[in-house]
C-alpha cells in the first residue's frame, strides 16, 4: 500500500508541475463565475445580479421549474460541454504524457527494478493519472455548487455525483491513451489516439441518433422508427453496447440533479413563441428524450468499465512483459 | 560447474545468461558471473558488449532468454531480494518536478522503506553526498553532478546488501570521482557488495576487487585484479643498433621485435639472460631492461584484441570461473 500510495502521489505531483493543470483551474473559476451572472427574480430571469431582465410566467425566484433549470444547466452545459468536452481535451493534453514519461529509457529502470509487481506499478499509476481529472473536476464541480447554492437558496447535493462521473467520462477515453503510450512510448501518439477514439464513440452515439430518426415519424411513430433498426442500426446498437458511453454520462447527472428534460429546457431558452418550435425540432427532442429514457445507469457505466478493462488488460500484459 | 559450498558465498551468481532481441540481435551468449559477497566487482566491456543488458536483467528491466542463478541467493526478480538491491542505472532521468528530498523520499518508499526511516535516511545521504543544502531545490535545476550523486543517494536510500552502479562517475568532475570512490570503499568496509559497470577502466582499477570483461557477449576475461595482470608481465629490453638480423633468432627464444627494443612475455628471468647475452654477443648495447605488468586498460585491450580473432572461450565452458 505504501508503493501505491507514493506512485499516486508522484503521478499527482507530476500533473501538478504542469501550466495546463492550474491553466484549467484558471477557466473553472471563470466559468463559475460566468454561472453566477445567471439568477432569478420575482419576475422572471435576472443576469449580470439584476442587470438585465427577462420575466417569464414559469420560470422565477423559489419556483420548483427555476430550481430544475440550473439542473439542466448542470449537466446540459456545465457537465455535458464544458467539462465534458473542454475540460476531458485539456485533462488528456495534461495527462497523455504520464505514462511516456514513466516508461521513458533512463526513468523507467528504476521504478521497474523495485519490489513491486510491474502489474500494480502500471494501475497506480493509472489511478494516480486519474487524479489529475478527479481535482480539476473536484474543485469546478464544489465551486459550481457553491455559486448554485447561493443562487438556488439551496444546496443541489445531486451535481456531487458528477465529479466521480466525470472521472469515469475521462477513464473510458483515457484508457485507450494508455494502451497506445505503453504501446508507442509516445506522447503525441498517445493523445492522438485518444482523441482519435474520442470522435469514433462520439460518431457511434450520433449514428444511433441519425438511425432513431431517418423517417418522417412523428409522435409515437418515432418509437417505432427508434427500436426498428436495419442493418446500419444493428450495427450502430452492437457498437453502442461494446464501447464505452460517456454520452450517457450527463443523461445520467441530469436524474441525480433532478433538472429539467432536454425538451423542457430547449423550451425554457426557447422565446415562448410555439411558431418556431418546428415538427422537426419537436420529433427530434422527442428521440432525445426516448434515448435518455432509455439509458440505463448500470447497464452504460458496466459496459463502458467493461471496455475499459480489457483495454486496460492488454495495455497491462505488454507493459509487464516488455523490455526496456 | 561453480560447486555448491562456493555458492553460498556468491552475491551474484549467473550462469548461462542469454539475451536475444527482437530481430536475432544477441546482446548476450551465455554469461557466468560470480560476484562475491562484501567484493566490489567491475563489469567492463567495450559498447555493445552487453554489460549494460547484464545489469538490466539482474534488475528485472530487461527479461533474459535464458538465466539460471541466484542474486542474494534467490532467483533473479524474487521481491525480497530487489528490496535488498540498490540500483543506480546509466543516464537515469529522474522526475524533474521532485526536490532532491522527494526524490529519494519516492524511491524508498517503492523499496519499501518504512517512512519513519526515509527522513533520516535521506538528511543522512544528502549529507554524505554534499547536498544537503540542495535538498528542497527541484532537480532541474541540478547538474549531471549533482544528478549522479542524487542518483547514488537514491541506490542506497534501502540500506542495501548489493549495490548495482552503471557508470556511476559519469558526468562526475574529478574531486566528485574521488568522494565517490570513498564511498564506495567505504560500503565495501561496511560489508555491502558493490557491482559496478564503468568504461572508466581507471577508476574501476582503484576500487574494484574482481572484474569481468565482456566481449560481443560473452565474458572474455574474469577473475581478480591480480590474476589478470599477472598474466600479462614482460620485459622491455631497450638496445640500440638494427636488431632485425636477428629477428629469428629472438623469435625462437620467445620473444619479439619493436624498435629499439626486444619484448618478452612472462616473468622467465632465464629467457631474458639468454636474450641479453645473444643481443651482447652480437655487439649490441643494453640500454635499460623493464620488467613491466599490464594495467587493466591493457587487460582490457587485449582481451578486446583476442575476441576479435574468434579466441574467446570463456563463457562457453558452463560455470569455468576463477577467483
Amino acid at each position: 500500500m505504501m508503493q501505491v500510495w507514493a506512485i499516486i502521489v508522484d503521478s499527482f505531483r507530476e500533473a501538478k508541475a504542469k501550466k495546463l493543470f492550474w491553466a484549467l483551474l484558471g477557466i473553472s473559476t471563470l466559468v463559475a463565475a460566468a454561472l453566477s451572472f445567471i439568477g432569478f427574480d420575482e419576475n422572471g430571469f435576472s443576469f449580470f445580479y439584476g442587470a438585465i431582465k427577462s420575466p417569464n410566467e414559469t420560470f422565477k425566484a423559489g419556483t420548483v421549474a427555476a430550481d430544475r433549470f440550473f439542473g439542466a444547466i448542470v449537466s446540459n452545459f456545465l457537465v455535458g460541454t464544458y467539462i465534458g468536452w473542454v475540460g476531458i481535451v485539456i485533462c488528456l493534453v495534461g495527462t497523455a504524457g504520464m505514462f511516456p514519461s514513466l516508461i521513458e529509457t533512463g526513468s523507467v529502470d528504476v521504478v521497474v527494478s523495485k519490489p513491486l509487481p510491474r502489474s500494480v506499478l502500471f494501475f497506480a499509476r493509472y489511478i494516480g493519472s486519474l487524479a489529475f481529472v478527479l481535482v480539476q473536476s473536484g474543485y469546478f464541480v464544489l465551486l459550481t455548487l457553491v455559486v448554485l447554492r447561493w443562487q438556488m437558496g439551496r444546496w443541489l447535493w445531486g451535481y456531487l455525483w458528477a465529479i466521480p462521473l466525470l472521472v469515469l467520462s475521462f477513464s473510458y477515453i483515457y484508457c485507450v491513451c494508455v494502451l497506445a503510450a505503453v504501446w508507442t512510448r509516445r506522447a503525441l501518439v498517445s493523445l492522438v489516439y485518444g482523441l482519435l477514439f474520442w470522435v469514433v464513440l462520439f460518431g457511434i452515439a450520433n449514428l444511433e441518433r441519425v438511425v432513431g430518426t431517418n423517417d418522417n415519424a412523428t409522435g409515437s411513430n418515432v418509437v417505432a422508427a427508434f427500436s426498428d433498426r436495419g442493418s446500419l442500426g444493428k450495427t450502430s446498437l452492437i457498437a453502442r453496447k461494446i464501447f464505452p458511453k460517456p454520452d450517457d454520462i450527463p443523461i445520467i447527472l441530469s436524474r441525480k440533479t433532478n433538472s429539467l428534460d432536454t425538451k423542457e429546457f430547449l423550451m425554457a431558452i426557447t422565446p415562448r413563441n410555439a411558431d418556431i418550435v418546428t415538427p422537426d425540432d419537436v420529433r427530434q427532442l422527442q428521440v432525445e428524450q426516448l434515448r435518455a429514457d432509455s439509458v440505463s445507469p448500470a447497464r452504460s457505466i458496466g459496459s463502458s468499465l467493461a471496455f475499459e478493462a480489457v483495454i486496460l488488460l492488454i495495455a497491462c500484459i505488454i507493459f509487464s512483459r516488455r523490455d526496456f | 560447474m561453480v560447486e555448491m559450498t562456493e555458492m553460498t558465498n556468491w552475491a551474484v551468481d549467473l550462469i548461462g545468461v542469454r539475451k536475444r532481441y527482437r530481430g536475432g540481435v544477441d546482446a548476450l551468449r551465455g554469461v557466468n558471473v560470480q560476484v562475491g559477497q562484501g567484493e566490489i566487482f567491475g563489469l567492463l566491456g567495450p559498447n555493445g558488449a552487453g554489460k549494460t543488458t547484464l545489469v538490466k536483467i539482474m534488475m528485472t528491466v530487461i527479461r533474459p532468454s535464458h538465466a539460471l542463478g541466484t542474486i542474494l541467493g534467490r532467483p533473479i526478480g524474487n521481491s525480497r531480494k530487489l528490496a535488498r538491491i540498490g540500483y543506480l542505472p546509466e543516464s537515469h532521468r529522474f522526475p524533474p518536478y521532485l526536490t532532491g528530498s522527494q526524490l529519494l523520499d519516492y524511491y524508498a518508499a517503492l523499496a519499501r522503506v518504512p517512512r519513519k526511516i526515509r527522513k533520516s535516511r535521506s538528511d543522512e545521504l544528502l549529507e554524505r553526498m554534499g547536498m544537503s543544502k540542495w535538498a528542497s531545490t527541484l532537480i532541474n535545476k541540478y547538474s549531471k553532478g549533482m544528478m549522479q550523486r542524487l542518483g547514488l543517494a537514491q541506490a542506497l536510500m534501502n540500506d542495501p546488501d548489493l549495490i548495482v552502479l552503471d557508470e556511476p562517475t559519469d558526468g562526475v568532475d574529478p574531486m566528485g570521482r574521488r568522494d565517490i570512490r570513498e564511498l564506495l570503499l567505504d560500503l565495501k568496509k561496511q560489508g555491502k557488495t558493490i557491482l559496478i559497470n564503468s568504461h572508466l577502466l581507471g577508476e574501476l582499477e582503484m576500487v574494484c576487487d574482481r572484474v569481468s570483461i565482456l566481449v560481443d557477449g560473452l565474458v572474455a576475461r574474469q577473475g581478480t585484479l591480480k590474476e589478470l595482470t599477472e598474466q600479462s608481465k614482460e620485459y622491455r629490453i631497450a638496445v640500440e643498433g638494427d636488431l632485425a638480423p636477428l629477428d629469428a633468432q629472438i623469435k625462437a627464444m620467445g620473444g619479439r621485435l619493436m624498435t629499439g627494443a626486444v619484448m618478452l612475455r612472462g616473468h622467465d628471468s632465464e629467457k631474458v639472460n639468454a636474450i641479453i647475452d645473444l643481443l651482447r654477443q652480437n655487439g649490441h648495447m643494453i640500454e635499460s631492461v623493464e620488467k613491466r605488468r599490464f594495467s587493466l586498460e591493457e587487460v582490457f585491450v587485449k582481451a578486446m584484441a583476442s575476441a576479435s580473432t574468434a579466441t574467446v572461450v570463456a563463457g562457453k565452458a558452463e560455470g569455468k570461473v576463477s577467483r
